[in-house]
């Protein structure tokens, strides 16, 4: 069977019926499709053989005889895991949907069924222009859902947002054609099975990254996210949070290095220098926003910082054991990133929908008025600052825990953001929720039964990573292994 | 009964009280409090039960639970180690926390969020075990975390008002700050030893002398850095200033902050450690002195401070700089000792607070309180407190201030005479600031026109450790001189450690020792002078502020480290953040860089704008030809 092609699929016929069939309800008709989808994933997971790091499912046609280009698609552990996340940040969506209203249910639906599938496609391709297609794909649907359903300033954002990353993928696509023709073939294993020049990698390698590092985001391409974050709607903000930006770090882990590993050794210190900046500059200036969004928007971008500090950190040590623990955590901080800082776009949506206020400035009492919801957005907050028993803290202390010991310098500067995560989401907590209730505020009512339903799945996942990492470290580390040894492998012979 | 259930029994019990507090808190208040308080007293059994089976064991005991995770060369699995150290700090905190939940039925009712503040409470007490029973260095932090969270939920528990807010976030903050060194400590650990687990790494303190990072061995850096981590929890200067300001807290939170828990944990970090420190002279050094700044620079603030917690609130940094200082001098067992007897008599000072400041309608300063002997239990719990801290014989604070000092005086430790001479004076300073509180709060002429009663709820536990402030010290004196303590922090072999130790097995003669020694005369002589100025002569107070202007504007300014804070470094980050967001990130990263390119794309393609009118699927057919025509020149 064909479980790979069939959770693709799926979200592209729900998306479908969604928007062709459902009249009264389209809202149930999307979950039921979300549940299916779900099935198909416990079967697949059924299927797999989680001890080994090969890649699994594998179907694979030709596609385009002439250029070689095939419909490969697998599966191994890290997509298998990057694909849960996708599925399960999708069900949180859709139950978000019963909660906060838009006009154009269906196509609102609609774009985020097609957007699953998009997401899942790019993690389980394996060739190059299937790749491309799905990352595309993923591309539009975002960009209509900012420009429809936004705040105010949404053509501006979704313009910025649009043009940015397509000018990056544009530039990957000339690196996957140059590839694809080198190697006469588009699947991933030939890619990497090519020789190529130092010069040559080089060039590929910033081709590639056009795409990758606008997507993460990484310093300095960071500056469309605080935007499109800000005008998005709540479930756009979580989608873009939680899966947008993973699609760019799963790019440099599943291509750029392995296919470039000698371009990625010797640009390493600057992927490294980057991140750095990320953590510490970002983490910096957060401190002064004052719209609550784009607050979130910009811890996103710092936390992602220790996503790609992780992955370019095993070039600089010799010892498996570090660079596997800081790769790991740099995957396990990509899900935990998506929980943490998704689920602080959800909440934050609960609110914007009583009070349509994004101005920390402008509130004040939260806490006394909405408890339970307080509360939730507490926990949301420790687990973004990295507080132990929450997932931020795993991915977090791994990365931070193999930097110390990789090169000390590196491991006392990311430490800072211990503090400095502490000191932005705190201050922007105190403002927003202590006090007493300001006039508007105590208006609103608590969180509704529904809502403390999706509040308490984001819950439960943030606990769950956060007490019992050992269920996806264990997923994790055979395709780790593998991943880490393939990018470490040279293709120049000597490497400097 | 299975040590192994009992002890999850004990841990889990306050975890399950404060979820079932914190759930049903929205729901009835009164079915929260009393289901957190029942689960406190599973624990408190538990505990006591542990205690019981395991004190004459053969110790230590690691009982692993579960694995964190395993990958490659490291593996993280959680469980429990069980020695003399973590059996002292299991039923210290057990105990506290058991009577700061019961004290809280009084002081918080009618308190519309004493649902919450009960889940709060057992939370921190989780989170405390959690600490304490930790069997790896990485359940520590969990535990250190945690109980940051919990303190920064308690101290910021009366949110609608502005200066808890602020407390609380300067409480959490700083705690992180020194929370980074222990956080490079495991990583420098995990890379010099590849684990955590304390079986494996404590007697491999030998393995990383020598060899080192910018000129100082291995083991300095790692046991300055736990030093940082224990300076954020244990309150040292300079990372002190959150202590006093998380009085912004209910009053037992206070107790339970200061006196049993958050702040003895560096100093239980550093005992854990001891073997460690005992290798670096350099770390323990340092230990040393930050011990004998904050005993000394804190006490006396204490002695020029209004607020009746605050008073309190310094006099637990200055005998927190006592502990910490004797660490430095390798008297560990002495420390825990104080720690133990501390942790009852600061409870209960801080509960007779509450119950003053209750009394009085909530004021909390002490130039308007007086007269307050009318109220026997208060008066004699406070009387009994404050004796103990002064360290009069025969009440607890004694017999580990004494055994402390006496240590310091026979140890062979290079830095033990110097600090022999500044325990005392700290023991003094002491002596001044309990006399002084004292005759403020009791005897000068009343001001106030009426009081309120106290519940009996808060009056029990007064009497309780009351009791437990007069003999918890004679009564602990065989626990400790027993070898359980001295083994866990590997000081069998210390000669003047041992030395002391006997010397406390026989109490009686100790106490009539220290009746005739200097010590306690000079501190008699002290209590009896301060009392005497400021009951008899209060114009000489006056007329000492006028001639030691300078040193009491330092003392009332808490030697300006608040101000270094909130008038230089808050205010510098501020800037800091403000510039590089606006000059770098918005000017010139977004501004200049990204969409001034983008303009000049659109100036520069001004002949083709009629293209660019602003619809996206334009310049998606543009972007499409393109590709389609460099696919063609390529292929």
């Amino acid at each position: 069977m064909y479980w790979l092609s069939l959770l693709i699929a799926n979200g592209v016929i729900g998306a479908l019926c969604v928007l062709c069939f459902s009249r009264a309800d389209c809202r149930q008709m999307a979950l039921i499709n979300a549940l299916i989808s779900l099935a198909i994933f416990y079967k697949l997971t059924l299927l797999m053989n989680f001890s080994s790091g090969d890649l699994q499912q594998i179907e694979q046609f030709s596609w385009i005889n002439i250029l070689n280009i095939q419909y490969f698609l697998a599966i191994d552990g890290l997509s298998w895991a990057l694909i849960a996340l996708t599925l399960v940040i999708n069900i949180v969506v859709i139950l978000s949907s019963f909660i906060i209203q838009y006009d154009r249910m269906r196509m609102y639906l609609a774009l985020f069924l097609f957007m699953q599938s998009m997401v899942i496609g790019v993690f389980t391709a394996f060739d190059a222009i299937l790749f491309y297609f799905f990352w595309e794909g993923m591309l539009l649907p975002m960009y209509l859902c900012i420009g429809i359903w936004g705040a105010e300033n949404r053509s501006f954002a979704s313009m910025k947002f649009f043009l940015y990353t397509f000018l990056g993928s544009i530039l990957m696509l000339l690196g996957f054609i140059y590839l694809g023709l080198q190697a006469e073939s588009f699947s991933f294993a030939s890619m990497q099975s090519l020789q190529l020049s130092m010069t040559e990698q080089l060039i590929l390698f910033f081709a590639l990254m056009g795409a990758f590092a606008v997507k993460v985001p990484m310093f300095p391409f960071h500056t469309w996210l605080p935007d499109a974050h800000t005008e998005a709607p709540a479930a756009g903000s979580v989608v873009l949070a939680a899966l947008m930006l993973k699609v760019g770090a799963y790019g440099f882990i599943r291509l750029s290095m392995p296919i470039l590993p000698d371009a990625s050794k010797v640009l390493a210190p600057m992927m490294i220098g980057l991140s750095l900046i990320s953590v510490v500059y970002i983490g910096i200036i957060a401190y002064s926003q004052t719209d609550i969004k784009r607050l979130i928007a910009y811890s996103s971008v710092a936390h992602m910082g220790f996503v790609t500090l992780g992955l370019f950190l095993i070039y600089s040590t010799s010892d498996a054991g570090i660079a596997q623990l800081g790769y790991v955590g740099a995957v396990i901080q990509m899900i935990s990133h998506a929980f943490g800082s998704g689920s602080l776009f959800f909440a934050f949506g609960l609110l914007y929908l009583r009070i349509h206020e994004r101005s920390m400035l402008k509130l004040q009492g939260i806490g006394e008025q909405l408890p339970l919801f307080s509360g939730f957005f507490m926990l949301f907050v420790f687990s973004t600052i990295g507080v132990p028993f929450t997932a931020g803290f795993v991915g977090e202390w791994m990365v931070i825990v193999s930097a110390i010991q990789n090169t000390v310098w590196i491991g006392l500067l990311c430490v800072l953001t211990i503090v400095l995560s502490a000191i932005y989401l705190l201050s922007m907590y105190r403002k927003v929720f202590f006090g007493q209730p300001i006039a508007e505020v105590a208006l609103l009512e608590d969180v509704s039964w529904q809502e403390i339903g999706v509040l308490g799945i984001l819950t439960i996942v943030i606990l769950g990573i956060g007490l019992y990492p050992s269920m996806l470290v264990d997923v994790l580390a055979p395709p780790v292994e593998k991943l880490v040894s393939a990018s470490l492998v040279s293709k120049i012979g000597i490497v400097s | 009964m299975d040590t192994k259930i009992i002890a999850i029994v004990t841990l889990l019990s306050p975890l399950i009280g404060a979820i079932w507090a914190r759930t049903l808190c929205t729901y009835s208040n009164k079915i929260a409090r009393d289901g957190a308080m029942v689960w406190m007293t599973i624990a408190l059994m538990g505990a006591t039960l542990l205690f019981h089976l395991l004190h004459n064991a053969d110790l230590p005991l690691n009982i692993p639970i579960y694995t964190w995770f395993d990958l490659n060369k490291y593996h993280f699995e959680f469980g429990f180690w069980i020695d003399g150290l973590s059996l002292t700090m299991l039923m210290v905190v057990m105990g506290i926390s058991w009577f700061v939940h019961l004290y809280s039925y009084g002081y918080m009712v009618g308190d519309p969020h004493i649902g919450r503040y009960f889940s709060y409470v057992s939370f921190f007490t989780f989170s405390m075990l959690v600490l304490i029973l930790g069997n790896n260095l990485l359940q520590v932090f969990f535990g250190w975390e945690g109980v940051g969270v919990a303190s920064y939920l308690l101290i910021g528990f009366w949110q609608t008002k502005e200066y808890p807010a602020q407390a609380s976030i300067k409480a959490f903050v700083i705690n992180r700050i020194a929370d980074m060194g222990l956080l490079v400590a495991i990583g420098l650990i995990l890379l010099l030893l590849g684990e955590l687990d304390f079986g494996n790494i404590i007697h491999k303190g030998f393995k990383l002398v020598g060899d080192g990072w910018l000129g100082w061995s291995w083991i300095d850096w790692i046991c300055i850095l736990m030093l940082t981590g224990a300076m954020g929890k244990s309150a040292q200067i300079p990372l002190h200033v959150w202590l006093p300001d998380s009085m912004a807290g209910p009053t037992p939170i206070s107790a339970l902050i200061h006196a049993a828990t958050m702040v003895t944990a560096g100093i239980y970090l550093i005992a854990r450690f001891a073997p460690w420190f005992e290798y670096s002279m350099l770390a323990q050094s340092l230990t040393f002195y930050i011990g004998i700044l904050t005993m000394l620079l804190m006490g006396l603030v204490a002695i020029t401070e209004n607020d009746i917690k605050k008073i309190i609130a310094y006099s637990t940094l200055s005998q927190l700089g006592m502990m910490i200082a004797a660490c430095g001098i390798s008297g560990y067992v002495f420390s825990i000792y104080h720690l133990l007897t501390h942790a009852c008599f600061k409870a209960l000072l801080f509960l007779s607070a509450g119950g003053v400041i209750v009394a009085m309608d909530h004021e909390q300063d002490i130039r308007k309180m007086g007269g307050l002997v009318q109220y026997p239990t208060l008066h004699i719990s406070m009387l009994i407190g404050l004796l103990s801290m002064i360290a009069i014989p025969p009440f607890s604070g004694f017999f580990s201030k004494d055994a402390l000092l006496l240590f310091a005086r026979t140890s062979t430790h290079p830095l033990a005479l110097i600090g022999y001479v500044l325990l005392i004076l700290g023991a003094l300073i002491t002596a001044v600031y309990s006399t002084r509180l004292y005759c403020k709060v009791f005897w000068e002429k009343p001001t106030a026109k009426y009081f309120m009663s106290i519940p009996l709820s808060m009056r029990f536990v007064l009497w309780a450790l009351s009791i437990l402030s007069v003999f918890i010290g004679y009564w602990t004196i065989p626990w400790v001189t027993s070898s359980k303590l001295a083994t866990s922090m590997d000081l069998l072999q210390n000669i003047s450690t041992q030395a002391t130790l006997s010397r406390l097995s026989s109490p009686y003669s100790m106490v009539m020792e220290a009746l005739e020694s200097t010590t306690l005369t000079a501190i008699i002589l002290t209590v009896i002078s301060t009392l005497y100025i400021y009951l008899k002569r209060p114009h000489i107070i006056g007329a000492l502020e006028k001639r030691l202007r300078w040193l009491y504007c330092a003392m009332y300014h808490r030697f300006g480290f608040d101000l270094l804070y909130t008038r230089v470094f808050v205010p510098l980050y501020g800037c800091l953040s403000a510039v590089l967001l606006k000059g770098v990130d918005e000017e010139f990263v977004d501004r200049t860089v990204v969409l001034g390119s983008a303009r000049k794309v659109f100036q520069l393609s001004s002949p083709l704008s009629k293209l660019a009118d602003g619809k996206v699927y334009h310049y998606i057919l543009v972007m499409l030809v393109a590709v389609a025509l460099m696919l063609i020149g390529l292929v």
